[in-house]
């Protein structure tokens, strides 16, 4: 976190609670005394389709409420990175999904000096059973890479979101991702 | 009839000698009273066109809106304070042409208003053009040669709606259309009164139909009681328009548990 | 205790109404608008109030009109398209000066445009819109915390002078999510009531110029018509009585620009060059005008937060003596407009505008004070 501000773009494809995980840390990160903006692109499918949640985090007023700088950029589907990769710079940490997606050229070490391929759908399924849960791995990757925000808030946060009976579940779906994150050492391609 | 409800201070009137819409006003008034109805919670809702002016010489709250728009104001007013009596007094244009999306969705929704229809076949505020409701063949000044559409049946095209209560009337049937205006008034949700009425400025003299009082009179023959009609053949009924009570569904009572079930 | 919570821009104003009282929604859905409708047909409920969804946007804004007369304080939700049905429902409502509240959230236009995208080019339809002479007041917001308390403002506004607000907002507003902080209470201000039956006359005003009128269903049988009325409420072709309505209806407001006006000047004492701007764009400007500054040139920001009424003196006074003023604005030059009508030639005017359907961020107006060499 620069100057006390911290800038980050969820993309991937409608329907994997990207929005959703956006409003989470945004939730944390308030319950943390800081200040947020949080927006998203609206486009004319309800579901499919490429989306886009971005997140401002900051220890004071945030002017201008899009994101522009990118510390931490996590895309879920190529189509996403392709549309929503601007504005990538050698500070942006970038995370890929690598069981869904390839390496995208563009993102070479000159353009990107972190990149993360974290096999996150996979693992999920691995782990959980089912894709469901996607939003809170990649919450916790989010946090395991970054503490932007505190575990503990972003636990709380998750839990006013879902029902009581997949509490457990999103909380080992949060724990998936700050372990895969610790892991990153020897299964991602750059860090 | 109890002058006290008509704003005498704004009379004269600015509709034309032998308009029909005095004889509506009146019966309207006269249902009011007949119903006991309390006149501090009348209000009376109107569009644009001649019979838009009838509010403004009821003694009661009025509201004159714009053209087409009287039905969602009421709306308005009734969800609003659903203690008030709402009625909307309406043209065949501004009911059934630029108002008439509004007409089928009020008819839809059941909301609990009552809209009556001064139906004079066409146009009278702006010179006498064509309306939805003016029949085929009929001459007004948009329709030099006759008019090609055919119309609407307010009837049919409000029961089809939804609406819970529906009724044609005509001003030559006094009894008639003052029995059919208070049924609608009493009704709880959406009501409708169709009521024929005449325009010997324009459609009158444009089609030769004679003098106001032989328009009103001539009624008789081309209006038709429903108990008549539903005897006679649809060759007999051909140019006559069917009067009565069409739609008469009254609102659903409060629910009944049976015993046992609570 | 004043409590804080992540909200959208859209969420905020139908929170913000109400907790100023609204308790009527008419609305008809549209992007970007519709959240409000969405969270009004849930609340409404919850506060014994009226949510319908009408046919029409026209039929929306009447319905809005029709339970204002009724004696509720009301609001609706539209977007560029649903506004334009709406302008005489608009008109309709200064007329027989019924108070109530338009959220208008700006995508791209003419027409459906970009739905999903944001632009500021309802500016002028805000103020002329509807057809003849006429005045209301016009609310920017530039943020969540502003969607709310102006509209809460709005509503109030709207009860006290009889007329209509517009909040003109934006699709990245509606669609923001920031934290915003509620207050237990909220000020809130409700229409004059006339005391006497006797004598009642629905358009008579004292020194206020803002009529008393009797809600419908209150005994005091009162009249409206969107026709010029004399003080009866009932129609005249008196020119004497349509001059002195109309003229009424402008002093109204513009007797009270004390109240009625917010401007909000950053820095513009010593500034040389001076940002006029509203809405969203007024964030990329605030940002541009720090980084300006740390960079050692002399920039303020001058935001409306009243766009209308449109005070050319105030604007004067509050915009300080730089000699460069850019208008930057999400059109194709509306606002610039005004603020040339404003200072003729004795500044620099320059405007600055975007039509993609993005926003002006900050590095635009960096790029384009360095090209213009301002």
């Amino acid at each position: 976190m620069d100057n006390g501000r911290f800038e980050l773009r969820l993309t991937g494809s409608g329907g994997q609670g990207l929005i959703l995980a956006s409003i989470i840390v945004a939730e944390a990160a308030i319950a943390e005394g800081k200040v947020v903006t949080q927006s998203q692109v609206y486009g004319a499918e309800a579901r499919g389709g490429t989306t886009k949640a971005e997140l401002i985090i900051s220890d004071r007023h945030i002017a201008y409420p899009k994101v522009t700088d990118p510390d931490l950029v996590a895309a879920l589907t190529n189509e996403g990175l392709k549309q929503y990769g601007g504005g990538i710079s050698r500070k942006t940490v970038v995370v890929i999904d690598s069981s869904t997606m390839a390496l995208p050229e563009s993102l070479n070490e000159e353009a990107c000096k972190t990149l993360l391929a974290l096999p996150i759908r996979n693992a999920t399924v691995e782990k959980l059973g089912s894709e469901l849960g996607l939003n809170v791995v990649l919450l916790g990757i989010i946090q395991g890479l970054t503490e932007v925000v505190s575990v503990e808030a972003l636990r709380t946060a998750v839990s006013l979101h879902v029902k009581k009976q997949y509490v457990d579940l999103n909380m080992r779906a949060l724990d998936l991702g700050i372990e895969m994150v610790r892991e990153s050492a020897t299964t991602g391609i750059r860090i | 009839m109890k002058m006290s409800n008509l704003r005498s201070e704004r009379l004269p009137n600015i509709w034309c000698p032998g308009c029909g819409n005095g004889i509506v006003l009146r019966s309207l008034l006269e249902s009011v009273e007949q119903l006991g109805l309390d006149t501090d919670k009348i209000v009376v809702v109107s569009g644009i066109g001649c019979s838009s002016r009838a509010p403004a010489y009821t003694n009661f709250d009025n509201v004159h809106t714009l053209h087409g728009r009287a039905i969602p104001v009421a709306t308005g007013i009734k969800l609003a304070n659903p203690d008030l009596t709402v009625i909307v007094l309406t043209g065949d244009g501004d009911s059934s042409a630029i108002g008439g999306n509004h007409l089928i969705h009020a008819a839809r929704r059941d909301v609990d208003i009552t809209v009556i229809v001064f139906n004079n076949f066409n146009y009278g505020m702006t010179g006498g053009q064509a309306s939805p409701l003016t029949p085929v063949a009929s001459v007004t000044t948009t329709t030099p040669g006759g008019n090609t559409d055919r119309p609407f049946d307010l009837v049919n095209l409000t029961a089809g709606a939804g609406a819970t209560y529906v009724a044609r009337t005509g001003i030559y049937f006094t009894k008639h259309m003052l029995d059919h205006l208070k049924k609608a008034i009493a009704h709880r949700g959406f009501s409708l009164v169709d009521v024929i009425a005449q325009c010997p400025t324009y459609f009158g003299r444009f089609n030769r139909k004679g003098d106001a009082g032989q328009m009103i009179v001539s009624q008789k023959d081309w209006l038709v009681l429903k108990s008549v009609a539903d005897k006679k053949s649809p060759q007999e009924l051909a140019g006559k328009i069917v009067i009565g009570e069409f739609v008469n569904i009254p609102p659903p009572g409060p629910a009944v548990v049976p015993e046992g079930q609570v | 205790m004043p409590r804080i919570a992540l909200m959208q821009g859209n969420e905020a104003v139908a929170e913000g109404a109400l907790a100023a009282g609204v308790r009527f929604y008419a609305g008809y859905p549209i992007t970007p608008s519709s959240e409000v409708a969405e969270v009004m047909a849930r609340r409404m409920p919850q506060v014994q109030g009226v949510f319908i969804q009408m046919e029409d946007e026209i039929a929306s804004i009447m319905a809005i009109v029709g339970a204002s007369l009724a004696g509720k304080k009301v609001l609706t939700a539209t977007s560029g398209p649903g506004f334009s049905l709406m302008q005489e429902g608009l008109g309709y409502a200064c007329m027989i000066e019924a108070p109530i509240v338009i959220l208008d959230s700006m995508r791209y236009g003419p027409s459906t445009g970009m739905p999903t995208k944001v632009s500021q080019m309802d500016l002028m339809q805000s103020r002329w819109g509807t057809h003849g002479d006429h005045w209301l007041i016009v609310y920017s917001p530039s943020s969540v915390q502003e969607s709310y308390d102006l509209t809460i403002r709005a509503v109030n506004m709207a009860e006290k002078y009889r007329t209509p607000v517009v909040i003109l907002s934006d699709e990245t507003i509606s669609h923001l999510r920031e934290p915003i902080t509620i207050a237990d209470v909220s000020p809130t201000v409700d229409r004059r009531l006339p005391a006497e039956r006797a004598g009642y006359l629905p358009y008579k005003t004292d020194a206020t110029l803002v009529p008393a009128i009797a809600n419908v269903g209150t005994g005091f049988r009162t009249s409206f018509t969107g026709l010029v009325h004399s003080d009866t409420g009932f129609q005249t072709a008196n020119g004497h009585v349509a001059e002195a309505l109309i003229t009424r209806l402008r002093d109204k407001l513009l007797s009270k620009l004390d109240d009625i006006i917010e401007l909000e000047a950053d820095r513009v004492e010593d500034a040389d060059i001076t940002f006029i701007s509203f809405g969203i764009t007024a964030r990329g400007v605030a940002e541009a005008v720090d980084v300006l500054r740390t960079r050692g040139k002399k920039a303020g920001s001058l935001r409306l937060v009243t766009l209308f009424p449109f005070s050319d003196d105030r604007i004067r006074k509050a915009a300080g003596n730089a000699p460069t003023i850019v208008v930057p604005e999400l059109n194709s030059g509306q606002l610039v407009l005004l603020i040339k009508r404003v200072f003729g030639d004795s500044r620099r005017i320059v405007p600055l505008n975007k039509v993609n359907g993005d926003l002006i961020s900050p590095a635009d107006i960096l790029n384009f004070v360095a090209e213009e060499k301002l």
